[in-house]
């Protein structure tokens, strides 16, 4: 967790060299070790409750950042991978009675596949025909778990009736041990973070990156652009399933309604999560689930000391939406390129300052290459 | 004078106008060859048709003695055909380093392995060493122009095809250009190179094509084909048709 925390200020520090490693590396690793103190500091279970939805969101978003963020490619398709993984964690654990440990790479792996698949027809295309084909696969997948009964239990979904099993001696049963279940949830979304992390860092990443930045430029330099997109999509894909297991775990059930995975409203919702973030930003979509989890939560009991009163989930989406609008308008690089932009000034003008004071160090030692 | 890259009879048309007509080039290894020719004479077609860019509707392209007209641009450009363009011809954000990192291709086998020691080196090689932490959309054109140059050499060339690098270049510029131009060639790099800017094409170029509407209307050293009679009724031509209008 150090050593990752500490490698992500590391990044920042090469693109801002700042005035001083403390204002940035300090608070960040503070910032991303905080979550671990949750079950101590949330005062009531409802709020760990939110939590560990926003762990959950966490991971499907750092999975839909790898290709809509880093590759470049609008997938519509995002949460319904989400179901497959929950889908098939479901059917293993009813049907097989297979343990949390097996059903956590066999829904990430599931979901994979179901990605490739995907994006075979669908990266014949590209731009707004690939989203439009993503979108109606995910559509017919939604048909299929409404229709295909015998598998899926239809619009009723699949329940399931057993906690999640222990990993060792460790029990993650979500009534009793909600803290644990918090951690185990917690463990994966870090390593979703460090998932990303690695891959902007690798070669993998870079070549993502160049897609994104300019496809035709990226074919000419001899970059496969189909067999990579189709690896960022099952990349993406594997994410979103292991969240899978997660979503079912944490509402004991399954089903294909108007709020479940496959549902539009939650696939717009996780591009709103990445674009509010930011885009461009490793952190970004880490800032917009944990944004889209609990901004409603302060913004409920704020808007209930107004003339307007209470207000539903529903109209708390219009504020949601609203964000949004502003978002694009005045922070088109989402809150985390509003925040290095801002950072990077800071840390211009503190040097600025040292230098009249005189005897200041220059600005890339700090950084130190 | 080996040919490494062998074009016969390249034809494209585009909803029926024919933008390449039989075309037949030849280029030698490890020389500079030039293509000129007035505005809509085919040259970029005929670059895209060579990078698999563009798929041509009739002829064939062999490198080295493979046919490769049917091949991706990916694939070609690993087989060590690499090419440039005339617009966005840099990954906008990502720093300068990145991109090179981006484009880099490590060493092949044998004697044909990667010129540069390490993609610093190659930025060395550029002039762009001290821009390396910068937002490529940051720097300047004549910069941008060079990292395009070095994404290029990046992925490891046999054979360069540039296309208008003078381009929006001033008169100094235009000279480090030509200069980088004449290393890239003593790397063993073979390159052909499309442009405006005659004096450029003229004192760098040791062979040249002539293009006009989708034909080869000559070809031969610089003061051949500058004396020769079709090439000044196209360019004369040009020029008398331009100055008739204003």
């Amino acid at each position: 967790m150090v050593a990752v925390s500490r490698s992500f200020a590391g990044t920042l520090l090469r693109q801002y060299p700042p005035a001083d490693i403390l204002t940035i590396r300090l608070p960040l690793a503070i910032l991303l070790a905080l979550p671990l103190l949750a079950p101590m500091l949330l005062p009531s279970t409802r709020l760990l409750s939110l939590a560990i939805t926003a762990a959950i969101f966490l991971i499907v978003a750092n999975g839909l950042h790898i290709v809509f963020g880093y590759t470049g490619q609008l997938s519509l398709a995002h949460t319904t991978l989400w179901g497959v993984g929950a889908y098939t964690a479901a059917l293993l654990a009813i049907h097989y009675g297979w343990p949390t440990a097996a059903l956590i790479p066999a829904a990430g792996i599931s979901a994979a596949i179901a990605a490739v698949a995907i994006g075979i027809p669908a990266f014949r295309t590209a731009g707004f025909s690939f989203a439009i084909i993503t979108f109606a696969f995910a559509e017919i997948l939604r048909t299929v778990a409404i229709n295909w009964r015998d598998l899926t239990n239809g619009g009723a979904g699949l329940m399931l009736r057993t906690p999640p099993t222990s990993i060792g001696p460790i029990e993650f049963e979500t009534i009793r041990h909600l803290d644990n279940f918090y951690y185990l949830t917690l463990a994966f979304a870090y390593l979703s973070l460090a998932g990303v992390f690695l891959i902007r860092q690798s070669r993998l990443g870079r070549t993502f990156i160049a897609i994104r930045e300019n496809e035709s430029l990226a074919r000419s330099l001899g970059i496969n652009v189909y067999l990579h997109k189709l690896i960022a999509f099952g990349l993406s894909g594997f994410f979103a399933g292991v969240a899978g297991v997660f979503l079912l775990y944490n509402n004991q059930k399954i089903e294909p309604g108007p709020l479940s995975p496959f549902s539009a409203f939650f696939t717009i919702q996780f591009l709103l999560m990445i674009l509010i973030g930011g885009r461009f930003s490793m952190l970004g979509p880490t800032i917009g689930a944990v944004i889209a989890v609990f901004a409603p939560e302060v913004i409920r009991p704020l808007i209930g000391l107004t003339p307007l009163g209470d207000l539903s989930t529903a109209r708390i989406q219009i504020i949601f939406g609203s964000t949004l609008v502003l978002t694009v308008l005045f922070a088109p690089n989402g809150v985390a390129g509003q925040a290095k932009e801002r950072y990077g000034a800071l840390a211009a003008a503190l040097q600025k300052f040292r230098e009249r004071q005189g005897g200041a160090a220059p600005p890339g030692a700090a950084a130190g290459g | 004078m080996v040919a490494v890259l062998t074009i016969e009879g390249l034809a494209k048309s585009f909803a029926g106008v024919r933008a390449l007509d039989g075309v037949d080039v030849e280029v030698h290894e490890g020389e500079i060859l030039g293509l000129v020719g007035p505005n809509g004479s085919g040259k970029t077609t005929l670059f895209n048709c060579v990078t698999g860019f563009v798929r041509p509707t009739a002829g064939t392209v062999l490198w080295k003695g493979r046919n490769i007209t049917q091949l991706a641009p990916d694939q070609i450009a690993r087989l060590g055909v690499v090419r440039t363009f005339q617009q966005k011809m840099v990954f906008p954000r990502a720093t300068v380093r990145e991109n090179v990192e981006m484009a880099w291709r490590g060493k092949r086998g044998g004697d044909t392995g990667q010129q540069f020691k390490s993609c610093d080196d190659l930025l060395d090689f550029l002039g762009l060493a001290h821009l390396k932490d910068r937002l490529a959309t940051d720097i300047p054109f004549g910069s941008a122009r060079n990292l395009g140059l070095g994404l290029a050499l990046a992925a490891n060339p046999r054979l360069l095809l540039l296309d208008e690098p003078a381009g929006g270049l001033n008169q100094d510029e235009g000279q480090e250009l030509a200069d980088l131009i004449s290393k890239i060639k003593e790397l063993g790099i073979t390159v052909w190179v499309i442009e405006h800017d005659m004096p450029f094409i003229m004192s760098l170029c040791e062979r040249i094509i002539v293009l006009h509407v989708g034909k080869r209307i000559a070809e031969g050293r610089p003061a051949e084909v500058a004396n020769d009679p079709n090439v000044i009724s196209v360019f004369l031509g040009e020029k008398f048709a331009k100055d008739s209008a204003t």
